[in-house]
């Protein structure tokens, strides 16, 4: 009887089945495909997990010391499977078993709400194709965890689960506020379409969230105040395609697809509510690129949508019906591949890694080490060594001196100009490589490459492809 | 023959235009033995490159000192298949001409359907095809404009004729699918087509459902097809591909601000006038469905040339063709206005008037320009200096030269440049266009000798032209004996050879 039913569950189901294994294989293939994590903030939740099952709590190493003032959800959730297993196989392990849970969870919740499988299917084929879930659940950070908390949340608010769904949903401060925010308004915003009688649950869900905020950052503000507001602007990427070189993004066939479900949709059913939530995308994806790892999902029900209609359309040409959805699952296959190999190239490269690796072997403990801010996650994890600067800048001490010397520093050709830098942070190594010299200095004899080639304070003792590293002469030595 | 004869007299304005357009094109271009523009022996070398190893240069060791080539291949492809019929030379001024007089034909034909009008859409013809700016950027200087513009037009000619015959579907796919591999612009196609899209859906006009499928079949294809080409420079320079990877420094070189006064030199103030009469009109006053796909090709390019994402010379093309065409429906509505006024009688003085108003102020600017283009081609002297360089120096060596000169060093010297203006995928362009500049104007002699150092540059190549470009009589470092001689001169050009 038991055997029977696995049977037709199995017969119901295969295709979801092929898809699940699929998902399986694009999640674990970043991961074959290099050898070290990607990014650099899998570096920091890396070594903050460390700390914390090493039972430290001062930061010795970021910005030569500071105060741990970081949101350490996601590293709290490595270190505890740290306990027992490898941790860098934990950062691996972690987004990629949440990746699926995530596939399963949004196949569940179309069932939940009542999508045909047809429509399921598709969706989660397009999802599981998606450079911006590949991202997600390949990188350790803290969305992987959001994106599975939000979905976790919202089925078991759809299943009736009220108390659960408000645990859930009580978690994602420890993640991210803001993101957290974003799953609460998408939340609020299908209440109040949709199912406007359990509107109680999302003042509850709001005061919870608010509390757990407030419960959790307090001890920030009650120690360390307000943080020290940023005088320069940092590049970040905004809503971007894929194809054009963002790291993460959506991809243009698939947004092609998206776009023809939502006019097939529209004609069917104009839903104001659908209207708003793009909308609201739209502009959060200019403020916050991360807004793109929710809007994917409804993206891959859109392309769902749109590719059934285009399939069922009457057209008058068979063969041009044929050659253009080819051409489009074509080019968002394409994509994805393309983004697959991307994914394999990202830093840190093992040139950077050798080079991260050099320094740990050969510098003394103490020692550290200059490079722009977004490599100094990676000289706190890799080379176990003190940065200057790198990307936290929330409470980090003396945040926007640091950066405006770091920047005089890195572009003038007078090391005099330097003294009290040099002087006040004793760094004895420069990293430096390719993206740095493309994105930093138009020549190749500017500011520091300058004073690299014509001052004997300085001596490159590293140099594998376009990583060196330079060794400074302090007066002492 | 008898049928030829039948057939040719049947298409006698066509044929008339296309004779015109094209011997116009062909009496200049035979004038001189060289190529007006440094662009030129780009292709030159990369149809060279096809017919002795069967593919382009896609690794140029003498463009930037050695650098990767990203370019379409077809254009190169077409010339160096009619290259195996003719000679080379002959081919490369020959072939671009029969296809500007195609363009003509095209723009008649085009007119036609969309006035209904024979006169008219021959003098609307008789406009583009002596557009100036299709002149001053096409006579000579085998430019990839020359068959990019006759096969956007004709894909335009094929989407009208759909509704009449299934063969039209099939050449406009066809064509969708080769434009890619002919120029980047073929996303301006694209765009085109949204435009109309949008036009269409705003004045409420239907479209039959097969045009609709060829339409997004079109721009699905295009979309691909540039996708995969220019995958890797895509992701170097993300949506600033378009520009062609010109540094933002470097874009007043390529991109200029659009004004009346420019707009009027290169487009001919007929051309405007009438052409922008036809654009009012179709939005206005007609519901004419095929007018506005050309109306979108002028709002792409508008746009496109205000937003600086196309060149400004490629984006005026598609503009001045587009509105030439256009004009086809003032002329028409003159001649129809004529026709129930009482002077309706004098109609045949009235167009040989016309006909006579239309050459003054089409054909004969064109033919002044024409001089001037040839004027302005590479002079014996000029290219004599090339040629010393390439039989009396090492093949290895560097030579100095300005941006314009930049492909005659590659071309005709066969020795390595410093820079050249195809700066897709090039190695610090703007970097290089600065340390030119100080090249040739610095006093300093340490400062010009690091930077020759830098560049490895064994000769510098001085011509009239950059002379007075920069500004200056003669290099200021020049005077040390020992470490620069004056190895080759004439009358427009000077070559020094750098010792030290």
């Amino acid at each position: 009887m038991k055997k029977q039913r696995f049977t037709r569950f199995f017969v119901k189901n295969l295709h979801m089945i092929m898809l699940f294994f699929l998902c399986v294989v694009i999640l674990v293939l970043p991961h074959l495909l290099r050898e070290s994590l990607i990014g650099d903030e899998s570096y920091f939740s890396l070594r903050m997990a460390k700390q914390i099952n090493e039972g430290q709590w001062y930061d010795h190493l970021s910005y030569g010391g500071r105060e741990n003032t970081y949101i350490l959800g996601w590293p709290i959730l490595l270190s505890f499977f740290g306990l027992f297993l490898d941790l860098t196989f934990v950062s691996k392990a972690l987004p990629f078993v949440l990746g699926i849970a995530s596939f399963l969870l949004f196949s569940f919740i179309l069932k939940e709400l009542r999508i045909e499988y047809k429509y399921r299917l598709l969706s989660a084929f397009f999802l599981i194709f998606s450079p911006s879930f590949i991202y997600v659940f390949s990188v350790s950070q803290a969305f992987s965890a959001l994106v599975f908390l939000s979905l976790l949340g919202f089925y078991l608010f759809l299943r009736g689960e009220y108390l659960f769904a408000l645990f859930v949903f009580a978690v994602f401060p420890f993640f991210d506020f803001f993101a957290g925010a974003l799953a609460l308004f998408l939340f609020s915003l299908y209440i109040f379409f949709f199912n406007k009688s359990k509107k109680k649950w999302l003042w509850f869900f709001l005061f919870t969230f608010l509390l757990v905020t407030f419960a959790y950052q307090w001890r920030r503000l009650l120690f360390f105040g307000l943080p020290e507001p940023l005088n320069f602007s940092i590049t970040k990427e905004y809503l971007s395609f894929v194809e054009l070189g963002s790291t993460f993004g959506i991809s243009i066939f698939g947004i092609l697809f998206a776009l023809f479900g939502f006019v097939f949709f529209w004609k069917s059913s104009k839903k104001i509510f659908l209207l708003l939530l793009l909308l609201s995308f739209f502009i959060l994806g200019f403020f916050f690129s991360w807004s793109l790892f929710f809007l994917n999902f409804f993206l891959a029900f859109f392309g769902a949508y749109g590719l059934f209609n285009l399939v069922k359309m009457k057209w008058e040409s068979h063969l041009i019906k044929r050659l253009s959805l080819l051409i489009l699952i074509g080019g968002f296959l394409f994509s994805t591949i393309f983004y697959l190999q991307r994914l394999n190239e990202m830093e840190p490269t093992p040139e950077q890694t050798g080079a991260f690796l050099f320094l740990r072997r050969t510098s003394d403990e103490d020692t550290a080490v200059f490079s722009h801010y977004s490599k100094g996650f990676w000289i706190n994890a890799l080379s176990e060594r003190k940065n200057i600067m790198d990307a936290n800048f929330l409470y980090a001490p003396d945040v926007n001196r640091r950066y405006n010397w770091s920047e005089s520093f890195l572009h003038s050709t007078r090391l005099e100009e330097n003294e009290e830098f040099l002087a006040t942070y004793p760094f004895l190594y420069i990293y430096i490589d390719d993206l740095m010299r493309k994105r930093l200095w138009k020549e190749e004899d500017e500011g520091l490459l300058y004073l690299f080639s014509y001052s004997n304070q300085f001596k490159r003792v590293y140099k594998n492809k376009g990583v060196e590293i330079w060794k400074i002469k302090r007066t002492e030595e | 023959m008898k049928n030829l004869l039948k057939t040719l007299l049947k298409h006698k304005i066509p044929l008339a235009l296309f004779l015109v357009v094209s011997l116009f094109y062909l009496f200049f271009s035979i004038q001189t033995a060289q190529f007006s523009s440094d662009e030129a022996y780009f292709h030159l070398q990369q149809i060279e490159n096809i017919n002795s190893f069967g593919k382009p240069l896609l690794e140029d060791k003498l463009s930037y000192g050695g650098r990767k080539i990203l370019y379409p291949p077809l254009f190169h492809y077409v010339l160096a298949f009619f290259s195996i019929f003719l000679p080379l030379a002959f081919t490369l001024k020959f072939i671009p001409a029969i296809f500007i007089g195609f363009l003509a034909v095209i723009a008649y034909l085009i007119a036609k359907e969309i006035s209904g009008n024979e006169k008219a859409s021959f003098f609307a013809a008789l406009l583009t095809g002596f557009l100036p700016m299709l002149v001053s950027q096409i006579l000579n200087k085998i430019s990839i404009y020359s068959l990019v513009l006759p096969v956007v037009f004709y894909m335009i000619y094929s989407f009208i004729k759909i509704k009449d015959d299934q063969k039209y579907v099939w050449r406009f796919v066809i064509l969708s699918f080769l434009l890619p591999f002919l120029h980047p612009t073929a996303f301006l196609f694209v765009l085109v087509l949204v435009f109309y899209v949008l036009l269409i859906v705003s004045e409420s006009i239907s479209i039959s459902r097969l045009r609709k499928e060829v339409l997004v079949f079109s721009s699905l294809l295009i979309l691909l097809l540039e996708f995969l080409f220019y995958r890797k420079a895509l992701l170097e320079h993300g949506i600033a591909l378009v520009k062609g990877g010109i540094p933002p420094q470097l874009l007043p070189y390529s991109f200029q601000n659009l004004d009346v006064f420019l707009i009027l030199y290169h487009l001919g103030v007929l051309t405007l006038v009438l052409g922008s009469f036809g654009v009012f009109s179709l939005l206005y006053q007609e519901r004419n469905k095929y007018g506005l796909l050309l109306v979108s090709v002028v709002l792409s390019a508008f746009l496109l040339l205000l937003l600086k994402f196309i060149d400004f010379f490629g984006g005026m093309l598609f503009l001045g063709v587009a509105l030439g065409i256009l004009s086809s429906i003032a002329f028409s509505k003159f001649f129809e206005y004529i026709a129930i006024t009482k002077i309706s009688h004098y109609e045949h003085y009235i167009t040989i008037f016309v006909f006579i108003f239309v050459l003054s102020l089409s054909f004969i600017p064109s033919y002044l320009l024409g001089e001037k283009v040839i004027d302005a081609t590479l002079s014996d002297e000029e290219k004599n200096a090339f040629i010393w360089i390439n039989e009396n120096t090492l093949e290895n060596a560097t030579i100095l030269a300005d941006i314009d000169e930049g492909h005659f060093v590659t071309g005709i010297a066969k020795r390595k440049n410093v820079f050249d203006s195809f700066f897709l995928l090039a190695p610090k362009p703007l970097q290089r266009f600065e340390d030119t500049r100080v090249m040739y104007l610095t006093w300093s002699e340490a400062r010009a000798l690091s930077l020759f150092r830098k560049y490895d540059i064994n000769y510098i190549y001085l011509s009239k032209q950059t002379k007075q470009k920069y500004n200056f009589d003669e290099l200021m470092y020049i005077g040390n004996k020992n470490c620069f001689k004056k190895v080759q001169s004439n009358e427009k050009a000077e070559i020094y050879q750098i010792l030290c």
